[in-house]
């Protein structure tokens, strides 16, 4: 922890991140098309609570803390009038004390026991150690130990018995904790406080999941008498309140205004220029980024790069040591950094970004929790991170120190990254987006109740979750693991359900990536089972640290791929289908002109081949074909139909209809996500016929294609019905709840869709709105932009 | 934004709209749609406990708790072992002193499943101890899951204060589950301050070496000569319990039981065979220098000593090397010498670093000492050594 004062640290000498935003306001003034300046900010202070136990106050002091921000104040206040907090201010704000104060004040007072929880274990150690620092100032005494699967067997008694701070994760509490919860009974008995950190990464399917465990955690609690308070610390997001309260299941007070001081920070928005206006190709967001980031890299200024994809992250990392790491006898500049990266490596690289030897580092999300990296003068953002919560995170990494930093938000070419830079009010103005997590999703409280009753057999009348819990309990009984007794429904089979029950995902098991170039065989590598037919497939090449590895076999059964090292100077990009079948309808509309419904789909997902395209010059240098099996889903969709005589009426062919489709998807797609406040990547969408009898793609030749069952193509003339559906499903199993808050606003997504393509500056289509067209697309007589226009304003309908 | 059940009853609500298809309202029929899975409904049989009891040999002593006793005298013989052996006494033993007879309590359970945790559970608890010249065995059956409580308490009051407790894992395994059992069910643990003797380490020590595992069976087949006859497994209980739970189906119980007994008796008998194999290891094939090693442990220095010197043809390298270690010890020159020598030709270099040593320092014949020094492995503590004994040659 650093001294608290109100001083800001002097401008340094040499060029600062200030420099850097002038020289690019002066050299790229065009393609700049917003600035935001948020001036450094004071803190405010308040004193060291009176009731505050001596030692503590003493250890606290010899650590430089003579005084409190204003909102660790008031968390203190919150907690000693004992209600559940969630404190929601920027990195680099003190988080940490707004919990170690009270939670050490109750160790010090009465042996109050408290259970904090990382989502990661790099998090955990760095708190166990900042701990450890406060214990050894004041010689207070307080037991703080971390406890997860690194936690060697004879050691685990040991914190059970006499840790009064024990710090762990989710994966953890839920396998290693929960399940043998009488080996914990003093722990339980003594417990006060529950400490969750970065509260808003536990969204979606992962947030569903925890919120289970929470559940079970207060379940067992209640079995020990005890009813600890809760303290959850969350990055900004729009919901803190609601998020936390239907996490823990009991209501929160927020605070949300931040106290500390912050300097000085600038974002640009930047969009790469127009190379092909006709066809309205900008540059990509790859170069613009290289060239800001080598720009900063020589200036001297540290610099921190975010790419949506651990590919792009290789591809940037290759580019910029190509420039920075030429001599292999000088330490690396340039770092990469993703999951995947076995986690010795990951901790080698946060320790060069700390001890600054690191001058610029290319990250996925990976680095957006708040591990320490030191200090960062520049973030750039390779394209949207997808949420305006999810880019302040990132660009909070920059400028620490009370330094002046600099964010530049680089747009691609989706869709989504075009309205942005293209208006800069609505990002600059926009509130982050809500969380949402849907701890009551049947697969997942299913998944949640068997745990649950493994710990402490339910007695009837129990409440777990909100949907009937006794015909959950029966559906167990007729699975043969709960036995009922009266009242009471026993556990009485010999599995263990929470090895089986994954908090990230369906768990399908993950897939180890094994070097076997010199002759051995070394896992280097980690991938989880939903990205592994997109990046494992034989002939891909992988990529670590932007070293090529070419995959040369691959177990699927046995989670294993074989790579070898290679030289090749191209990287492969995986080509997928996606099949949808309707399985049930719960609700519809219809329109005039056909009909809008949602309710159950079936989902399957092939891989088919991959593209080979060489560095620099991005050619497509070959085409490979993958054999692997399909990966299937039940989910939950909404749709849209058309009338085939309607269609009739208004194309001149079904091929233009197709088209038109295909376009309505691709910028449908984009509105809701943005609607939802959801990802993109959180829905899913396909044009199919229903029946799964045919699916549509975008050819090579850019137009739209039938593809059957096996992937073989089938002539659009020569069906005899021709019902294309518009498809937007959850991408996640059993769905996510965002299917029916989508066909309520299904009128608003529909209008904003044609909003959106009307209002697209390009002449046939673009990947800004209705999708990439190529130059022949211009003679094609019905333009793809004006087709997806005429099928949207059809499913408008009546209006 | 509404919840997804709310909305589905209101969908359901509305007429006209939300024709659907096909499928339930009820929760089973979602389910059964997202994990196709065909299975069909338990049905309950009501269960005859007071039956089960009599076809066990029995008694149910209370709702969900059957007992199951039997005595057999001191004089009988289980394999190979005449039980009367328990009787000569416990010492020789490692960690036993002053242990009664009638103070041991034998200890071994079934449970549901092997993974610990709050779900598994003990449904069978079998103890045994002697009284007069008889073993005494009792297992409590729970036949409810309602019983556990009636069963942990029963159970305790055959326990005593100055017991020790005699298992086979139990340490790892039998006594943590208990422990685990008695506070879900809000009963005083009766097993958690006493002595507890877990056989397993016994044998793993004396016999790891030479057997390829260590289970209760293997000992007792090797060194109880006891061999089972239709025995069912031990893997098998869970589901025979099962089936009795949710059928009704009593069909295996007394296999489990027989098979527990069985369990129970082999610990007792195991008891003094591995008193044997500490005071006399070359009557069993036990480890000699495992067994030597628990002595000097215990600082039995001479019983080690004359362990190893009335097994020495059966030691290996590392238990001669031993043996010369406590001649030497005992100042027992000509012995050590005589074991030393005869490793050394055969090239064990701690041999060499021994005759090394006391060429050196004891006899002062640097000659010799250098002679066995150099041939030693170069490494920075040998080079050492012969830079000394070349200084000391040149004086």
């Amino acid at each position: 922890m650093h001294a608290q004062t109100e001083a800001l640290e002097s401008v340094a000498a040499s060029p600062d991140a200030n420099h850097l935003a002038w020289q690019l306001q002066q050299k790229y003034a065009s393609r700049i098309t917003g600035v935001l300046h948020l001036p450094a900010r004071k803190g405010r202070f308040k004193p060291l609570p009176d009731a505050l136990d001596v030692s503590l106050r003493e250890a606290l002091v010899a650590r430089g803390i003579k005084s409190l921000y204003l909102h660790q104040h008031q968390a203190w206040q919150v907690v000693q009038d004992g209600k559940n907090l969630v404190v929601v201010t920027p990195t680099a704000s003190g988080k940490t004390l707004c919990y170690n104060l009270p939670v050490l004040h109750g160790a010090l007072k009465e042996r109050a026991k408290a259970l904090y929880l990382f989502p990661t274990k790099a998090l955990s150690q760095d708190q166990v150690a900042e701990i450890a620092e406060l214990n050894q100032a004041g010689e207070l005494g307080v037991r703080a130990y971390t406890f997860d699967g690194d936690t060697p067997g004879d050691a685990r008694r040991a914190v059970r018995t006499r840790g009064d701070i024990v710090v762990s994760n989710p994966d953890m509490l839920h396998q290693g904790i929960l399940p043998h919860h009488t080996k914990w009974a003093q722990f339980f008995e003594g417990l006060r406080f529950v400490v969750i950190d970065e509260m808003h990464s536990y969204r979606g399917v992962f947030g569903s999941h925890m919120a289970n465990v929470l559940r079970r955690l207060r379940r067992i609690c209640r079995f020990y008498g005890a009813d600890p308070l809760f303290i959850l610390c969350s990055a900004t997001i729009a919901n803190p309140e609601q998020l936390a309260q239907r996490l823990i299941g009991d209501d929160v007070t927020a605070i949300t205004e931040s106290g500390a001081p912050q300097g000085e920070r600038r974002l640009l928005l930047w969009n790469p220029p127009v190379i092909n206006p006709d066809l309205g190709i900008r540059a990509s967001a790859r170069s613009q980024t290289t060239r800001i980031a080598r720009m900063a890299t020589q200036m001297g200024l540290k610099n921190i790069i975010f790419a949506h994809s651990r590919l792009m992250v290789e591809v940037l990392t290759k580019y910029l040591k190509d420039v920075f790491d030429k001599d292999p006898r000088h330490p690396p500049r340039i770092a990469a950094y993703r999951g995947g990266y076995l986690p010795t490596a990951r901790r080698a690289t946060e320790r060069r970004l700390r001890q600054g030897g690191v001058d610029s580092v290319v990250s996925t999300s990976a680095l957006e929790l708040g591990v320490d990296i030191g200090a960062l003068d520049v973030c750039i953002l390779n394209g949207y991170p997808g949420t305006v919560a999810g880019t302040w995170q990132r660009l909070g990494r920059a400028g620490r120190r009370n330094r002046p930093a600099l964010g530049v938000l680089v747009a691609s070419s989706d869709p989504l990254d075009q309205y942005i830079v293209r208006n800069p009010d609505f990002f600059l103005d926009a509130s982050p987006e809500h969380a949402q997590i849907s701890p009551d999703q049947l697969l997942i409280l299913l998944d949640h109740v068997r745990c649950a009753a493994f710990e402490l057999p339910f007695n009837r009348g129990e409440v777990f979750g909100g949907e009937a819990l006794e015909e959950l309990l029966q559906w167990l009984q007729d699975e043969g693991v709960l036995h009922r007794e009266g009242e009471r429904w026993h556990w009485v089979t010999d599995s263990y359900p929470a090895n089986a029950v994954s908090l990230r995902s369906v768990a399908e098991g993950n897939f180890v990536v094994i070097d076997i170039t010199n002759g051995g065989q070394q896992v280097i590598a980690e991938v989880d089972y939903s990205a592994a037919p997109m990046t494992l497939y034989p002939g891909a090449i992988y990529m670590i640290q932007s070293s090529p590895y070419q995959v040369e076999r691959l177990d699927w059964e046995g989670r294993k791929a074989f790579v070898r090292q290679t030289r090749a100077d191209y990287y492969t990009d995986a080509i997928d289908y996606t099949r949808l079948k309707i399985l049930d309808s719960t609700g519809r509309d219809l329109a005039p002109m056909g009909l809008v419904a949602h309710g159950e789909v079936h989902l399957v997902r092939r891989v088919a081949g991959y593209k080979k395209i060489r560095y620099y010059s991005h050619e497509n240098v070959g085409f490979g074909k993958i054999n692997l099996p399909d990966q299937e889903m039940h989910t939950t969709a909404v749709w849209w139909q058309l009338a085939e005589d309607a269609l009739d009426t208004a194309f001149a062919g079904r091929q233009e209809a197709l088209d038109g489709f295909l376009g309505a998807a691709y910028a449908m797609h984009h509105v809701a996500a943005l609607r939802m406040m959801a990802e993109p990547r959180d829905l899913g969408r396909a044009v199919g016929d229903g029946e799964a009898g045919w699916f549509a793609t975008v050819g090579p030749n850019g137009r739209g294609a039938l593809r059957n069952l096996e992937g073989d193509e089938l002539s659009v003339d020569g069906q005899q019905r021709f019902r294309p559906t518009l498809f937007l499903y959850d991408n996640y199993p059993g769905g996510v709840g965002l299917s029916v808050p989508l066909f309520d606003q299904r009128a608003t997504v529909v209008e904003q869709t044609i909003q959106l393509i009307d209002q697209c500056d390009c002449r046939w289509g673009c990947p800004a709105c209705v999708g990439p067209i190529l130059a022949s697309d211009e003679q094609r007589g019905c333009a793809p932009k004006t087709a997806a226009i005429r099928v949207v304003e059809m499913l408008r309908g009546r209006a | 934004m509404a919840g997804l059940r709310e909305r589905l009853l209101e969908l359901k609500g509305r007429t006209g709209a939300g024709g659907v298809s096909h499928g339930t309202d009820a929760l089973s029929g979602r389910l059964s749609r997202l994990q196709p899975d065909g299975r069909g409904r338990a049905r309950p049989r009501p269960a005859d406990e007071s039956k089960l009891a009599r076809c066990l040999g029995g008694k149910l002593i209370d709702k969900g708790v059957i007992l199951l006793e039997r005595r057999y005298s001191l004089d009988s013989v289980h394999g190979k072992v005449p039980l009367r052996l328990l009787e000569q006494g416990l010492d020789g033993l490692p960690d036993v002193e002053g242990l009664e007879l009638e103070r041991l309590l034998f200890l071994d359970t079934e449970t549901t499943g092997l993974s610990g945790g709050s779900g598994t559970l003990v449904f069978l608890l079998g103890l045994a101890r002697v009284q007069g010249r008889m073993m005494v065995v009792r297992q409590y059956l729970l036949t409810r899951c309602a019983g556990e409580q009636r069963m942990l308490e029963v159970a305790g009051g055959w326990v005593g204060q100055g017991d020790t407790l005699v298992s086979y894992n139990g340490k790892s395994f039998d006594l943590p589950m208990l422990a685990t059992r008695c506070r879900l069910s809000g009963t005083p643990n009766p097993f958690s301050a006493l002595p507890h003797l877990d056989l397993l380490y016994g044998v793993r020590r004396a016999f790891s070496k030479r057997w390829r595992e260590c289970s209760l069976q293997t000992a007792e087949q090797r060194l109880l000569e006891f061999f089972r006859r239709d025995d069912l497994p031990g893997s098998a209980a869970p589901e025979c319990w099962r089936a009795w739970l949710t059928r009704a189906d009593a069909s295996c119980l007394p296999g489990i039981c027989r098979h527990n007994y069985w369990d129970i008796v082999s610990l007792a008998a195991l008891l003094p065979r591995l008193r044997q194999c500490h005071q006399q290891p070359g009557r069993h094939g036990a480890d000699v220098l495992a067994i030597a090693r628990v002595h000097l442990k215990r600082g039995g220095l001479q019983q080690a000593l004359s362990l190893l010197q009335e097994n020495r043809d059966r030691l290996d390298q590392s238990g001669l090397l031993q043996l010369a270690r406590l001649f030497r010890r005992n100042r027992r020159w000509q012995e050590a010498l005589e074991i030393w020598k005869g490793l050394a030709e055969s090239g064990n270099e701690d041999a060499r670093e021994q005759l090394a040593k006391y060429y050196e320092h004891i006899a002062r014949d640097y000659q010799q000492a250098f002679a066995c020094a150099s041939e030693l492995p170069t490494n920075a503590e040998h080079l050492y050594r012969c830079r000394r004994l070349i200084r000391k040659l040149a004086h």
